[in-house]
Order: structure tokens, then C-alpha cells, then sequence
């Protein structure tokens, strides 16, 4: 189609399919500039929205359309790990209470935090952080304290 | 007899004292990761996190559970303080850094298997990190 065709046929269209011209335009343009691997990821992302099945999984997958479309402008930042600050209360109250329990339980099966460690594979300063309310211990952690304790993960669940 | 000076500077390279590894996330992935937790279970992820920069080698852990998925690596977690949230996170390390990266993080409902989306999601990531396109960490 000739350009002055184009024109002539963008004149005659109604605003809604102006703006569906323009939104296709620009899409084109974008999707021209991407690059191989980044088309082949929208390519498959179109794909999994044909089969997400939960509203969550269809604005996650087109999330990240859009970020691939719109190339991001996100930055990369330090976490500073030895900042101690004001830890949330909700924290807290958590680390309170599990580490009480892990304290207690180790105890009363007659371990040293060393025997324990030995019988876990946990660094024996990992157990010490945690029983003395310095660190929130990971599922993987729990388990491990559990198992060597003759106990289910559940028991240390608060919630 | 003069005093001695303790004189500290943040070069802004290398693991913070006391850890074997620094940890970088990419801003996106913490907007995810604070989207759906609450004060005290974001501060649960950075002991995490934490742990695993404590770690010798931070793909093969003792303290928390990896998973390697195809060129980067899944840190899961469950219960406690996360209550029903089945929480993945996925990075991938540095060398040459000594440092840590933090790509995305989501919640499941239910275990089972990485989301296609979700591996193109860091795939997508991945790549743009390994060309510098984040920059150096701030």
C-alpha cells in the first residue's frame, strides 16, 4: 500500500482503531529493535498466557512482556548484611518464640549445640545465632534440628 | 603517647566483614519480594540471604535449600514466619565479585515445578546482567 494510501486510509478510521493503529505501530517498532533471544522470550511467554490458569499467573507472565518490551531500567543495589537497625516486631516475635523452642527441645534431648551441630551438619555458630535470637532459621534448617531431635518440622511451627 | 585511629572506609567492594559473600539484587526483584511479604518475613529472606553469604559454596548449601535450574539457581522456603507463602527466589553468583545476585522472587501455592514463565523471566535477566546492563551495584 502506498503511503498516501496509508494516510488516506488512517483519515477515514474512527479514533478507536487510530489508536489500535498506533498501539500496533508502536508495538512493531519495539519488537523490531529486541533482539533474537528477547523475541524468542515473548514468543513463548504468548504461549504460556494461552495457558496460565490463575489471574496472578496471566499479570505475572504479562509483567514481564512488558518488561522485555520496555528493556527495564532497573539497577542493581548492595544489601548491607551487618547493618543491624530496629529488626520488624513481627520478626521478632518469631525468632523469640523459635528459637526458645529449638533451645528447649535441644535440652531436653540431652545435646550440646556441638552435638547437635555434629548430628545435623549445621555449623555449630549457626545453631548458637539462632537459639540466641540473632537469625531467622530456613525450612532447611528446621528440618535438620527436627530429624536429629526425633521430632516433626511441625513442631516448630507458630502459626 | 598518641591515641591510635580506627579509620573506616565502605570501599563498596567485597563481602561485608564476617561474610564470604556480598549480596546485589536487582531493584525489580526486591519490589517483587516486598510485594507480597510483610515487614518481618522480608527481614526472614535477608537472613537468608545472609546465611547463604556465610556459606563456602552458596549453590550447595547446608543452612537453606537450593535448587540449581538450568544456569541459575532457586532458593526455597516455606513456613514458620512465611505462614502459607511458598517462597522462591532465584540468583545466580558471581566469582569474580564474590557476590551474590538476586534476579526475582515469587510466591507459590504449592510446590511443584519452576513455571515456564517464571525461568523466562530470569532467563531474561540473567542475560541483561551478564552484559552490564545493571550497572555496577549501588
Amino acid at each position: 500500500m502506498a503511503t498516501t494510501d496509508v494516510r488516506q486510509s488512517i483519515r477515514s478510521m474512527g479514533m478507536e482503531e487510530q489508536l489500535v493503529t498506533i498501539a500496533v505501530t508502536v508495538l512493531m517498532d519495539r519488537l523490531g529493535r529486541l533482539e533474537r533471544e528477547d523475541r524468542d522470550d515473548l514468543l513463548a511467554l504468548v504461549k504460556d498466557l494461552g495457558t496460565a490458569t490463575t489471574p496472578e499467573d496471566f499479570m505475572a507472565i504479562r509483567d514481564t512482556m512488558v518488561e522485555i518490551l520496555d528493556s527495564g531500567h532497573d539497577r542493581l543495589e548492595r544489601a548491607d548484611l551487618v547493618q543491624p537497625g530496629v529488626p520488624p516486631e513481627r520478626w521478632r516475635k518469631w525468632v523469640d518464640w523459635v528459637s526458645k523452642e529449638l533451645r528447649d527441645a535441644r535440652i531436653a534431648a540431652g545435646l550440646t549445640q556441638e552435638q547437635l551441630a555434629a548430628k545435623t551438619g549445621l555449623p555449630q555458630s549457626h545453631i548458637s545465632r539462632i537459639e540466641n535470637a540473632k537469625h531467622s532459621p530456613a525450612r532447611a534448617t528446621i528440618e535438620k534440628i527436627a530429624a536429629a531431635l526425633g521430632k516433626p518440622a511441625s513442631f516448630f511451627d507458630c502459626e | 603517647m598518641a591515641k591510635a585511629l580506627n579509620v573506616g572506609f565502605h570501599a563498596g567492594a567485597g563481602p561485608d566483614p564476617g561474610y564470604l559473600w556480598s549480596v546485589h539484587y536487582l531493584s525489580v526483584a526486591r519490589e517483587e519480594a516486598e510485594s507480597f511479604l510483610n515487614d518481618g518475613q522480608y527481614e526472614h529472606v535477608v537472613d537468608l540471604f545472609r546465611s547463604l553469604a556465610s556459606e563456602k559454596d552458596p549453590t550447595h548449601p547446608v543452612t537453606v535449600t537450593v535448587e540449581a535450574i538450568e544456569d541459575f539457581y532457586e532458593l526455597k522456603d516455606k513456613g514458620g514466619i512465611l505462614g502459607k507463602i511458598s517462597l522462591r527466589v532465584y540468583f545466580t553468583v558471581s566469582p569474580h565479585d564474590a557476590a551474590i545476585v538476586v534476579l526475582a522472587a515469587i510466591k507459590k501455592e504449592e510446590d511443584g515445578q519452576t513455571a515456564s514463565w517464571t525461568k523466562t523471566r530470569v532467563k531474561y535477566r540473567l542475560r541483561r546482567f551478564r552484559k552490564g546492563e545493571f550497572g555496577r551495584p549501588v
